[in-house]
């Protein structure tokens, strides 16, 4: 307990350590006194807040003992140090247009690499929460077909069954997933989406449970594993522990865990799992090697031989499918994420090279804020000239000029650290909803501190390198008689300004072939007509009343056409391999959309037959043929399509391609079947005016009377597209902000360069004014300093650019055409921007009156 | 005539140092602004105040003997020295001129309302 008699003791300290040094004592004393008579006036609690009130007015933490530097006996390394501080923050408070332009180019700098490292350590920290992350591998196929080798992580049935045998695995695990399945619950219906796995999926993943055991209650084929937020919606506040949920109106499953919710950085998301033995029962299909839907997973022994593994398990499937174009492999999970992308079967980036992008991005921005920072401290050489030369007669070293000039570039990034930390915090929420991001500024995490002080750390040595070795090594006798010859250094800023503009160039241009791209994919042709095409989701009760559900809707006023189809428009779920078509050689193969459809598929989609006919009600034979498109039609390489006998089924019918899946991918091939019976979604087409929000009021009622549980759902089909490129747009924007950035902080350099080579050569100009140049003259002379630069920059990074570009669009099939125009309109805004920039400090001295300047001799 | 310019307060302060005799340090004077004007002052505006009229070299001041009291804390006792006391007569005596000057009937009406 506190003595009640005596001050505040943290407030003493703060006293003695940051008042005056000289009246310390009797300041002490003073506050002293008046404390023990505000104890008998006030009482203790009010006299100590005066105490601290008072104590607070005393404080110089500035002048920190200033007069009393004669009583300590600071070391001269201390002393030095202080007075490089102090040096160097004069010269920055005396330099402010030149500082402010270092701390918030390198500000921003900082605020993007910052920004930029939150996103790439979210990106790098997915999945690692797995503790046994090492040893835990997916099995994955490579598949050569006509189209090159497609890797994916489906799966056969009986494979898990089959690798268990293996020595060197530990703990096998299927996993498939359920959408929108009913859930009832105390006589709640919801509709959830989760996976099916075995047991051991949770002694090789790191889901923690709250309560219960996840092992347990799948191993019992009763149990059901639900997440707390599941817990939470589906009971609410109760024990959720042992209650009974009924799932697919068949089963009766008993909550036998409850998991701590899927961490955000999982790439395998759920909230509700059950045993897989219950999917195995319904799905006939698992007993077969050559059908491949669900993903298997493996942990393996510590130590065990991957290599020997994988060399084991490639041949497998050829055994038992008589196909020699299939081979497994095991793939680390630890991967999984980053390296996604597979190309000719081998490991080909994916996600990693976002990152890397993102770390280029940031590096570049960083070493454009560094060279503003070099170019405007060897542009202000002349003026620093003059203190390095006394420094030097007084003693100094070489080491400790350097020394002081680093001094300051570390002042003045560290500054700008803080500023960009507050930054960040502050734009971190808007960046998270413009680019749907979920990033957070954790300032507790060591991690991120010591990521963020290294950037800064090297930051500052980049910044001040080239400036300290620059300046220190002025010669004293010389730079002191006021001859400045042989300090260049024009030269090497010139050639900064170069790759300064070069990176902001290549940013600008990349910037616009970027837009036309996703422009031109924006406006491709989709092939059919997304126009008042409603989509309405059909669950397994209105699947089966489809016949009727379908002949009731189109009695709604409004309603023009109407069609089914088993997969969404937009999308084709699974493809499949070992088809047949005439003419097929037998080390040929294509992997081939499937889908399910109805009558009146093509008229009501908009979709236009090239050759045939679309699927009739008058021919009775319809359901065992087929409608193919033109990409199956070329990529089978049939001449004469209607009547041939593709996948043993007759063609029908081809349909022109349409874009599905990716909207800047190729079209694959694709055939669909008659199957009424198997309808997912119901296409309209309704009437073009004002009206159509009753029409869809009439299709609920019908809908409700189906199946009143099921939440009645529709979508604008052209909606759903355009939604796919706001994702995109996501992507392009962070693009467009950084890019930007980039410009902003090479201009900010340019601007200041500008205006110190403007000053030196003001003198000059009134000369050249006197003698009767022009202004536009003058002008032209300080202008080209700048834009000869630029100007190399443009030459060198427009091929560079136009490389990049290729590449990049290489990689989509539907691109671009590349043309002169991108890189001439980068080019040119460039040049204007700089332009623009010079021209500033350009004028006014072109404009300033020759008198002036030159009478300040 | 050149004197080192006074403001309000460094004048009121002036005063009270003068009036407090041998007794001003800090507290005291702190204490009798107070109660002389009836205004509030903080410690360390007084504070400041004295170390800018002993700059100025309107008073002067000596550390006080050790004592017992605050912990054995001496005291910084203020004087006014030969300029100090200089400046607050030609501070009086300019007051008076001006107040001389005045038109009866302003001095009549103040007090009267006053």
């Amino acid at each position: 307990m506190p003595n009640q008699n005596l001050p505040p003791r943290f407030a003493r300290w703060l006293l003695r350590r940051f008042a005056h040094a000289d009246t310390l004592e009797e300041v002490e004393g003073d506050l002293d006194e008046f404390f023990q008579q505000w104890l008998i006036q006030y009482g203790s609690r009010r006299s100590n807040r005066k105490y601290w009130v008072t104590v607070l007015t005393m404080l110089r933490p500035f002048k920190i003992k200033r007069s009393s530097n004669h009583r300590s006996s600071l070391s001269s390394l201390t002393f030095m140090l202080k007075s490089f501080f102090i040096m160097s923050w004069r010269t920055i408070v005396k330099n402010r247009v030149s500082s402010l332009i270092n701390v918030s180019g390198l500000t921003l700098g900082l605020t993007t690499s910052i920004v930029i490292m939150l996103v790439v350590m979210g990106e790098l920290k997915y999945n690692q929460f797995h503790e046994n992350l090492a040893d835990i591998y997916v099995i994955m196929k490579n598949q050569i077909t006509n189209d090159g080798v497609s890797t994916g992580k489906a799966t056969a049935g009986p494979l898990a069954e089959h690798v268990r045998e293996y020595s060197e695995i530990k703990y096998v695990s299927r996993q498939a997933g359920f959408d929108g399945q009913r859930v009832l619950v105390n006589n709640k219906t919801t509709y959830e989406s989760g996976i099916y796995v075995d047991p051991a999926f949770f002694k090789m993943m790191t889901f923690p449970a709250l309560y219960g055991d996840a092992v347990k209650s799948l191993e019992a084929n009763q149990g059901i594993v639900i997440t707390q937020n599941m817990a939470t919606k589906l009971f609410g506040n109760e024990d959720p522990i042992g209650k009974t949920v009924v799932f697919d109106s068949r089963r009766s499953f008993t909550v036998g865990a409850v998991l701590q919710n899927i961490p955000e950085a999982s790439s395998i998301k759920f909230d509700m799992a059950l045993p897989f033995d219950i999917f195995e029962k319904q799905n006939e299909w698992l007993t077969k090697w050559d059908d491949n839907r669900i993903r298997t997973w493996v942990q393996f022994q510590p130590a065990a031989d991957i290599a020997l593994f994988n060399s084991r398990i490639s041949k497998v499937l050829q055994k038992r499918t008589n196909s020699d174009k299939e081979t497994l492999f095991a793939y680390p999970f630890k991967e999984e994420y980053l390296r996604d992308n597979f190309s000719n079967g081998q490991p080909n980036g994916g996600r990693i090279w976002a990152v890397q992008i993102l770390i280029g991005f940031g590096m570049f921005m960083l070493s454009i804020a560094c060279i503003n920072f070099m170019n405007i401290a060897t542009a202000q050489s002349e003026h620093r000239a003059r203190e390095v030369g006394v420094r030097k007669v007084l003693g100094a070293s070489r080491r400790w000029i350097v020394f002081q000039f680093l001094s300051e570039s570390f002042i003045v990034t560290f500054f700008s650290l803080v500023v960009a930390i507050g930054i960040t915090i502050l734009v971190i929420p808007s960046f998270n909803v413009l680019v749907h991001a979920s990033i957070s500024l954790d300032l507790t995490s060591p991690e991120i501190w010591l990521v963020t002080i290294s950037i800064a750390f090297v930051t500052a040595l980049l910044a001040g390198s080239y400036p300290s070795l620059f300046l220190s090594r002025f010669i004293p006798a010389r730079v002191l008689k006021g001859r400045l010859t042989g300090l260049k250094g024009g030269g090497f800023r010139r050639a900064l300004v170069t790759f300064q503009f070069a990176i902001s160039a290549f940013f600008l241009i990349g910037t616009i072939i970027m837009y036309a791209q996703f422009q031109y994919v924006e406006d491709r042709p989709i092939g059919y007509d997304q126009t008042n095409l409603i989509d309405i989701q059909l669950d397994s009760t209105l699947s089966a009343k489809y016949g009727y559900l379908k002949s009731e809707v189109m009695k709604v006023t409004g309603v023009k056409q109407a069609t089914g189809t088993s997969n969404h428009i937009l999308y084709s779920g699974g493809a499949v391999t070992g088809m047949d078509w005439p003419g097929k050689r037998p080390e040929e193969d294509l992997a081939v959309s499937i889908g399910d459809i109805e009558y009146d598929w093509a008229k009501t989609i908009g979709v236009e037959i090239v050759d045939g006919r679309d699927f009739n009600p008058a021919f009775g034979t319809d359901s065992a043929g087929c409608l193919i498109n033109e990409s199956a039609v070329s990529k089978m390489g049939l001449k004469d399509p209607v009547g041939s006998v593709v996948g043993g089924r007759p063609v029908i019918g081809v349909f022109k391609n349409f874009v599905f899946n990716n909207p800047s991918g190729a079209i694959a091939p694709m055939a669909l079947y008659l199957s009424p019976g198997h309808m997912n979604h119901l296409y309209l087409r309704i009437e073009n005016d004002s009206e159509w929000r009753r029409s869809i009021d009439g299709i609920e009622k019908i809908v409700k009377a189906v199946s009143p549980e099921f939440p009645f759902r529709f979508s604008f089909t052209k909606d759903e597209y355009q939604h796919r490129f706001n994702e995109i747009a996501d992507t392009s924007l962070m693009v467009y902000i950084f890019g930007g950035m980039t410009i902003f902080i090479s201009c900010l350099g340019l601007f200041g360069l500008s205006g110190f080579v403007a000053e030196r050569r003001g003198k000059e100009m009134s000369i050249r004014k006197v003698f009767g140049a022009t202004i536009s003259r003058i002008l032209f002379s300080l202008g080209m300093d700048f834009i000869r630069p630029v100007l190399y920059a443009l030459v060198l990074i427009i091929p560079l650019s136009l490389l990049t570009a290729q590449w990049a669009l290489s990689l989509v099939s539907y691109r671009v055409q590349l043309s002169w125009w991108m890189f001439a309109s980068g080019a040119i805004s460039t040049i204007t921007i700089s332009l623009i920039i010079v021209s500033y400090h350009g004028l006014r001295t072109a404009r300033e009156n020759p008198v002036v300047r030159l009478k300040n001799e | 005539m050149k004197r080192t310019s006074l403001g309000e307060f460094e004048e009121i302060v002036l005063l009270i140092v003068a009036s407090l005799n041998s007794d001003a340090y800090g507290v005291t004077v702190t204490q009798e602004i107070e109660r002389q004007t009836g205004r509030s002052a903080g410690f360390n505006t007084v504070h400041t105040t004295l170390q800018r009229l002993e700059t100025k070299g309107l008073i002067s001041s000596k550390m006080g003997g050790a004592t017992t009291e605050r912990g054995g804390r001496r005291k910084r006792y203020f004087k006014v020295t030969a300029l100090g006391g200089k400046t607050i007569m030609e501070l009086k005596a300019l007051r008076e001129k001006l107040w001389q000057g005045l038109p009866p009937r302003i001095i009549g009406l103040s007090t009267n309302n006053g």
